[in-house]
Parts: C-alpha cells; structure tokens; sequence
C-alpha cells in the first residue's frame, strides 16, 4: 500500500518537474537569439536557418561542398550527418508552415515573428524527444538505488531538465546541443547498465550528431574498454564493441556508402573538424586563452605544433582520470568522474574551444552525485551545484554579444538561491562559496561599472576568463586528485543504503 | 516581527520566474501604464484627468496616479523617452524590462505581504509555503500581470495587509488600508460592500457604543478617501467620469463567464434555431466589438433585453441577500462569544471576511454591467486565503474556481509565441498546482469538536462529478480556442470559440459559485471558527 502510494507520487512528482522544465522553455520563446537584427552575417540562428534552408534544397551530396548553388563561406554546413538530417526534417516541417522562411538564396537573413517562434519550438521539441528520456535514462542507469529512495537523483533530473547553461545556449543563443547532450547521457546510461553496445552506438549517434561529443571519447574508450574486458567475453567484447561502432557509422554515413561517394565522406569529415580555424573563439575561460597576455601559442609556433601541444596537454590531463577505469571491477563513480575529466581537459586544453564548450563537462558533472557512494553524494551535490554557476558565469562574454541579459539573470537568480540555501550549508561549503559568489559578483560589479581601459578594451572579457578558468582548473584537478584516492568507489566508501 | 529570512531565497526565486516573462506578448495596457508614466510626470497634477495626446487617458483613482508618478523618477533615469508624452507607443528594450521589473516587484511585495498574513493564519511552516506559492504563482496572475500586463499583485498585496490588521484585530487600520487601495484601482469597490457589512457587524455594532464606533470608523475611511482625493477636489466631475464611463454594453467584448455569457449564448443559439433575422442584437456583441449601451434599443435577438437596471437589480439583490445571510449567520451568538477574546478569534475574523470579499465579489461578477474577464480575480484570489481551512471538498471548489477561471483568461494571449505556455499552464493546473494545495483538515478530527446538529450538515458534502465535468468541457473549449486561428478553417466563425469558451467557463464557475453560497448559508460560521481553533491546536 505504502509503495504503491510512493510509486504514484513519483509519477506526479516526475510530470509536475516536466510541466515546469517546458513551461520554462515556453517563456523563452521570445528572448533574443544570437545575431539578431545583425547583418550580414547574423549567428548561430542563421546558420542554423541556413543548414534547413541548404539540406532541403540541395540533393545530399552537395551538402558538403562548396558549389554555386551551396556558398560554404556563409555558414557552410560543419557540422557531422546527423545535424544535417535533423535539420532536413525540421527544414522540411518548415517548407509546409513558412516557405518563404526556407526558401533557396532569397531567406538568407530572413527574420521574422513567425519564424523564431518555429525554431525556438523546434529546439523544444528536439529536447522533449532526445534529451528528457536521455537525462532520466542516464540519472536512473548511473544510479545505485530506485529513484523514489534518492534525493539526490531527483535534484539530479531536476537540474539537467532544468539546466541553466542548456537554457542559456540552446534556448537563449540558439543551438541544438540539447540532442547530442541526450544522445550521450543515453549513452552514459547504457554503458552504466553494462550495456556497452548500446552505450556505443548512443554514443557514435551523438558524435555524428555534433562532434564535440568527442570531448566524451577517451573516457568511453577506456571505459567500455575495461568493461568489456572484465566481463566475461573478454577481447571478443571489444572487438564486437568496434563491429557495432563501425556498423553504426556506416548506417549514419549510408547515403555517401550507397552511391559510394568517398569524396564526400572525406569533404564531410575535413568540413567537420577545421584545423584551420584559431586555438580558440573570441574569449574562453580555457588555459590557452587566459594565459594569452603572457604566452600567445599561437605567435610562437606553428599550427602544426600549436596542434600537437594542445593535443598533448589535453592527454596528459584526462589519462591519470581516464586510466582509473582499469582499477579492478570499478564502479559507475569512477566511469562518470572519467567522463567528466575527458571532458573538462578538452575544454581547458585542447584547440577550438567555444566558451559554449563549457556545457559539456558541466551537463556530465549532474551525474556524479548520483553515481557516487551515497556517503560523498551531497558534497558532490554542492560542487556540481556551484561550478553549474561557473559555468553559466563564465558565458556571461557570450550573453552579452546576444542581449540575453533578462535570462542570464534569472537563471543566475535560480542557481545561487540553489546553492546558496540547499547546498552551502556546512561552514566549508559556506566559504568557499563565498568566495565564487564574492569574485564574480565584483568581476560582474567591475564590468558594470567601469569601461575597460582604452589600451586594453578586452581586460574585463579577460576577467571572467581569468576568475572561471581558475575555478574549472581547481575543480578538475579535485575530481583527478578524488579520482586517484577512489573517491567514487563503492567499493571504498560506506555500504549502499 | 515576523522572520522574513526564509522569503528572501523564495523572492529571489519568483523573481526569476516572473522575469522569464519579459519578452512575451503584452497587451495595449503596456502603453496605457506608460503613457500615465508620462503624463504624470510632465504635466500639472490638475491636468492629469484632463490631458488626452494618447487615446489612453489616465482612469485609475488618484493613488495610481501617484504611484505612476514615483516610478516616472527611476523611468526618467533609465529612458528618459519613456516619459514624453508625444511618444505614443515607445517601447525601447529599457522601456520594456523597467516596466516589467516594477511589476515584478509588486510580486515580491505581495509575497511579503501573503507570508506576514499566513503566518499568523497557519501555523505549520510546510502549510504557509503552499498558501504563499498558491497566491504569488497565481495562475491568473501570471496571464494578466505578467504576461497581458497590469499592476494586480501589489493591490492584492494591500488587501492581504489589511486582512493582516483584521488577524491583529485592528479593524479601523483595516479599514483605511482598503480605502487607500479602493483610492488606487476602482474595482475593488466590488468588495467594498463586504468590507461595509462585516464593520457594521464586527466593529460598530460590536462594540459597547455603535455611534462612537461608526463616527471613529466612518471618519477613519472618509478622511483617507478625501486625502488621496484632495488635489482633485475641484474637478471631481472629471474625475469621476473618467473612472466610470457610463455608455459601455451589457458585457465585454469577450464575455466574462458570467451569467449573461449564458444569456447571451442562449440567444445566439435561439436565434440559429428560430431563424431570426436580427439586424444589430446580440450579433454585434459576436463580433467582439466593445458594445456601446443605446438605452430603448434591444440588446438581445430573441431574449428579452437586459437593462442597465436589471443587471443593478440583480446585483443589489445578491448583495443583500448576502448581508442577510451574513447578519443571520448560523451558530454566531453562541460560537462568537465562544471565540471572542481567545487568540485565535482574529482568525477567524480574516476568515470571516475573506469569505465576504470573495462573495460580495462573486455577486458583481456573475451579475453586475460590463465586467471583464480579468475580474475573476477579485473572486480567486481572497478565496486563496480560505483554502487553508475549508473543508476538503470545497477546497476543490476553490480550486474548480481557479482552474475554469485561469482558463477563461486564455483569449487575453493570443499570439501564437503563447501558445506553448498555455499548453503548459493547462498542464499544471492539473499536474502542478495541486502539489501546493494544503492537506484539507480531515472531516473526523473537526466532527469531535462540533456541535452535533452541526456535524451532520458536514455529511452532505456534495459529489463533484459535474463540476469535473464541467471543467472538462472548459478546457477542451481553451485549448480549441487557442489553436483555432492556426487552423486552416480558422478564419471561419472566429468568435464561435470564444462563445464556446465563455459559454463552459461560466457553467463551470456559477456551479462552483452556488456550491459556495451553500456552503455560506448554511456550515459557514461553526466550520470556519473550528477551523480556526484547529488551526492552533492541531489534532
């Protein structure tokens, strides 16, 4: 009776979150977006626009590559297949409500009320589809216990559904990273279920969806790696886990295999990773731009060199994380802190970081309370909580160049009274949350005040990079140092309840 | 005082939310309230009634006026083109959030206010939140504050200060907290005749010498009114015919749910079945027009014509059966004296008189001339007060009230960026909304302590199964309504849906409403001073 009392109010409880997350979501339709009313080459809206304007238009094998009719200059597609059929269908659904929206060469630029509330649904949409089922896959497969006997996975779905850097980007600036985030708590979910086939080919879906989720990729590797040979099955696992990968990539690139159009699968993977672009974009809270003033990598040396320094640091910071998984039997903990390292060591170190890079260490750091030993799970609680308001802190660069002010600010708001009242609550905690709210409350005072010195017009950008960058640096080094001390090992820490 | 610590996170909170709401829709009163921004501040207070550049003359009481006026300083400071009067229409992005901002803060003040007030009514902690979140996440509110835009939450924030002094039984402070908010949105004459009755009852006639109380309390009341008109005084006139322009039809253009939303459709409906051919009648009001009243000409097809004086026939009778009722009240002498004097009877007071408002409330708005939808929440938001204490099945009355009500606002947001968060709203009518309602004081706990004869009216609470109904069709009827126009036959009868909506919407809300009275004229009193005793001494 007494179950079957809880089981109905979880549901409600799980309904009640949802209403909340999207009725959220609804009143963001009508905030700015990125490059809005700024031409001629507007933002990520716009090329979001063009890629349904170009891969509805033109036959696939133009997709890629620069022709008359497809101008790679303007916001050529470079993103991997599974973006451009996302937004084939979405183009598609567009032609039927607004043609003159998508049509070919004449809606380049075009804005209009209609036309925002379309895209801005269509991100909604995309979300209710991939990233709801994948956050609530992912809290209950990462987890030791049912749902109903853990606070800390309820604030865990609360917090990814209701994530402020997912709101602020996808929702504010406009992107879809939403999906490839799902694609990969999917796959997070199925690889802590120990279903590593799945795991992988989530997880080959959410890379060709956007190839950021490489960020993912030594911890998947290492991780489903030693699952597969730990288990029994052992190298004929892994080499079933390549099948499945290679099949996988297959299917996504099955249009090029069927009219076998090699040339286009190699176009398709040059357009996906541009080497040729900066070490970074504009001002990022990662290493290599906050250590600019003093040492420009990129005036030293060539972009050869520049390329394999930063691939170098990238892995001499995710390996001592990432190799933990070889630890006999490890559990979920240790898996997540991995994902989280690789993908925390890629934003700070590695080249062509967006500052919107920073939401997906951030978005896997949700689960590491969940997926630790019930013993250090609030403590995790408080650290996840506090570095989601770095992370949203360290975009405030970003949400200036948009004016999305109004939803900056609220998300803010929520994520402080979070922190402040529901986690800062032991005299540590307290203090060292003080000491977050108290620099970016005068870097955020400074910037409001005073305009930057003329000699240095960039100095206040440089402060948020500056302050975030020395709070993700500390926090990645504790989750190693932890990691190293089997911090998120079952095995190590008190029983399961 | 009170620890107001706890509501600082929860302000922070609303805050937030509210905000979110910033860029959405906002209807012409957006311009209305800066135009009084900017009359206020640029012409002589005696020209404030008078000036007309924008069609959105000033037609509020004199304390929004000077209300405006305190918030022209901080508009001059962040736009000063906000403030011309010849600037018909601005709305810069600073223009927009400042506006909003203001509004938002009117919610914070009446979160202050709904927590000072539940405080002293409830005492268990985990209840006073439901209360507070009920009220400052309103759903009407949200619709017509923050999104359609208007300055309801920090009037209701005054009126719940004065139920505050009513709870601390300073009735005289209470009375003039409700002249000055009368002094600032006329509509809350509507429970002015609440207010009159219950001082009659509890203040004059209560006290050892009702004349010396009538003088105190009636010179209190006329000295407050006198002062916010005081720079007026010379051109009442004016004033006056602004507040209440006489002329309007017998209802709105969209009809409030109200009993002529009943009316009126039956004689749409008769007059597609009797085939009458009517030249101007009810099609007009059809048509979504703002009806002006011709006196002589009919104002319906087939039914016979409503009058200015029948719809005032109708209210007066309604309120004075109400203040019968109210006179004569059940069990009052024996459980009056019973309560009086005990800390709790304060209480019972606030109680006592948020019933009144939402009745006297409920009178004006299913009977009186030209009312509009947003109305509603005159009869949601003191009833929010009562859902603390009445007895489980009422408090699904109140929120049937709530839910048909929210749903009947729905045609004020009609671009389709709304239509999303009407979706959603529905939704958490259902799904969200009732995780704060307040676990109802169980029916066994209050029959030990009543009287038997009492008790047994208990018995007969009623079986909701047509209100559920009911709300049903109201919501089928919001959510078609708000799709409609998307529709490819949408062009096609637009104002059928909105007949519909009213139509469903006012069955809905007169049930719910008889169900109160009922509940009024008979449990009332005992059940409400129980309540009251319970909610000090939880069983």
């Amino acid at each position: 009776m007494g179950r079957r009392a809880g089981e109905v109010r979880n549901w409600r409880v799980i309904v009640a979150l949802l209403v909340v997350a999207m009725g959220i979501r609804s009143l963001t339709i009508m905030h700015p977006h990125s490059g809005e009313g700024k031409p001629p080459m507007h933002g990520d809206f716009e090329a979001q626009r063009h890629w349904m304007e170009i891969t509805t238009a033109l036959p696939l094998r133009e997709w890629y590559r620069d022709g008359p009719e497809n101008d790679l200059q303007y916001w050529g597609l470079d993103y991997p297949p599974l973006t451009a059929y996302h937004s084939y269908l979405i183009g598609a659904v567009g032609h039927k409500t607004i043609p003159e929206a998508f049509a070919l060469h004449s809606s380049r630029g075009y804005e209009s009320y209609s036309l925002k509330v379309f895209m801005k649904l269509s991100v909604i949409f995309s979300e209710l589809l991939v990233y709801f089922p994948g956050a609530y896959y992912a809290v209950t497969g990462v987890a030791h216990v049912k749902l109903e006997h853990n606070r800390h996975q309820w604030i865990a779905l609360a917090m990814l559904w209701l994530h402020p850097g997912v709101l602020l980007i996808d929702h504010g600036h406009f992107q879809y990273n939403a999906v490839c985030l799902g694609l990969t708590l999917f796959a997070i979910g199925a690889v802590a279920r120990h279903k590593w086939w799945l795991g992988s080919v989530f997880f080959v879906l959410a890379v060709f969806f956007k190839q950021i989720a490489l960020y993912y990729a030594p911890a998947f590797f290492f991780g489903i790696l030693a699952l597969c040979l730990q288990s029994r099955g052992g190298v004929g696992n892994v080499l079933a886990t390549g099948v499945v990968v290679v099949a996988a990539t297959a299917v996504v690139f099955s249009p090029w295999i069927i009219e076998q159009d090699w040339d286009g699968i190699l176009q398709v993977a040059h357009r996906m990773f541009p080497f040729s672009r900066g070490l970074y974009e504009d001002k990022v809270a990662n290493v290599w731009c906050s250590v600019s003033p003093v040492l420009k990598l990129n005036r030293l040396f060539e972009r050869e060199v520049v390329l394999r320094i930063s691939a170098g640091c990238t892995f001499l910071s995710l390996l001592p994380g990432c190799l933990c998984c070889f630890r006999r039997k490890y559990g979920n903990g240790t898996w997540v802190a991995a994902v989280v390292i690789s993908a925390t060591s890629f934003f700070l170190f590695s080249f062509q970081v967006h500052e919107k890079s920073i939401l997906f260490p951030a978005v896997a750091a949700v689960l590491l309370p969940v997926a630790s030993p019930p013993g250090v799970a609030m403590n995790l609680t408080r650290a996840v909580a506090i570095i989601t308001y770095v992370a949203l802190f360290s975009m405030y660069p970003l949400v200036v160049k948009d004016g999305t002010h109004v939803l900056y600010v609220c998300l803010s708001l929520v994520t402080i009274v979070f922190v402040e009242f529901a986690c800062a609550t032991t005299p540590v905690w307290r203090r060292g949350w003080r000491c977050v709210l108290l620099s970016t409350t005068a870097v955020h005072l400074v910037h409001f005040t005073f305009s930057p010195p003329s000699s240095h017009p960039d100095l206040w950008t440089m402060l948020f990079c500056w302050v975030s960058c020395f709070y993700f640096i500390a926090a990645a080094a504790a989750l190693t140092i932890c990691q190293y001390n089997c911090f998120y090992d079952l095995k190590y820490s008190s029983k399961v309840e | 005082m009170y620890h107001f610590y706890p509501v600082v996170p929860y302000a922070m909170l609303l805050v937030a939310v509210k905000l979110l709401a910033t860029y959405c829709y906002r209807s012409t009163d957006f311009e209305v309230h800066r135009n009084w921004l900017a009359v206020t501040s640029k012409s002589d207070v005696a020209e404030w009634y008078v000036e007309n550049t924008s069609q959105w003359t000033l037609d509020y009481p004199p304390n929004f006026a000077y209300f405006e006026r305190g918030l022209a300083y901080v508009a001059d400071w962040v736009d000063p083109a906000m403030t011309e009067v010849d600037n018909l229409c601005y709305a810069s992005e600073a223009t927009v959030i400042f506006q909003r901002v203001t509004v938002v803060l009117g919610d914070v003040f009446l979160l202050f206010s709904a927590y000072a007030l539940f405080s002293v009514l409830v005492p268990r902690e985990s209840a006073v939140w439901g209360a507070v979140t009920q009220l400052v996440f309103h759903p009407g509110l949200l619709i017509v504050d923050s999104i359609h835009f208007q300055y309801n939450s920090f009037l209701y924030a005054l009126l719940l200060i004065s139920f505050w002094f009513v709870s601390q039984k300073q009735l005289v402070a209470a009375g003039i907290v409700f002249a000055v908010l009368v002094c600032f949105k006329h509509i809350f004459l509507y429970i002015a005749p609440a207010y009159l009755i219950f001082m009659l009852k509890r203040f004059v006639f209560a006290s050892n010498n009702p004349v010396a109380a009538f003088a105190t309390v009636g010179t209190a009341v006329a000295a407050t009114v006198l002062l916010c008109f005081a720079p007026f005084l010379h051109q009442m006139d004016v004033v006056l015919a602004r507040m209440f322009p006489w002329g309007r039809g017998l209802t709105h253009a969209y009809w409030a749910p109200n009993v002529y939303a009943l009316y009126n459709t039956a004689d749409v409906l008769l007059q597609k079945i009797m085939r009458v051919e009517a030249e101007r009648a009810t099609c007009v009001n059809t048509r979504g027009l703002v009806d002006n009243y011709v006196p002589g000409e009919p104002t319906h097809a087939v039914l016979p014509s409503i009058t200015p004086k029948v719809s005032l026939a109708l209210t007066a009778g309604g309120l004075l059966f109400m203040s019968y009722g109210y006179w004569k009240l059940r069990g009052n002498g024996m459980l009056w004296r019973f309560a009086q004097g005990k800390h709790w009877d304060g209480i019972y007071l606030v109680y006592e008189l948020a019933l009144l408002c939402a009745t006297s409330s409920i009178v004006f708005f299913t009977f009186s001339w030209h009312v509009h939808e947003k109305a509603i929440l005159m009869v949601s938001i003191p009833l929010m007060v009562l859902v603390q204490c009445v007895p489980p099945s009422l408090s699904e009355v109140i929120n049937n009230v709530t839910q048909a009500g929210t749903l009947s606002l729905y045609p004020l947001l009609f671009e389709p960026a709304e239509l999303p968060f009407k979706v959603c709203l529905t939704l958490a009518l259902f799904f969200v909304y009732p995780l704060t309602y307040p676990t109802p004081i169980p029916l066994e706990a209050l029959q030990t302590t009543i009287p038997k004869a009492d008790s047994q009216l208990y018995a007969h609470l009623p079986h909701l199964f047509v209100d559920r109904f009911l709300l049903g069709l109201t919501v089928a009827a919001a959510l078609y309504q708000s799709v409609h126009a998307f529709l490819p036959w949408g062009g096609v009868y637009p104002f059928l849906p909105l007949i519909a909506l009213s139509a469903t919407a006012a069955a809905s809300l007169l049930l719910s409403f008889a169900r109160l009275v009922h509940f009024c004229s008979t449990v009332c009193c005992g059940w409400l001073l129980h309540c009251s005793v319970l909610a000090h001494c939880p069983t």
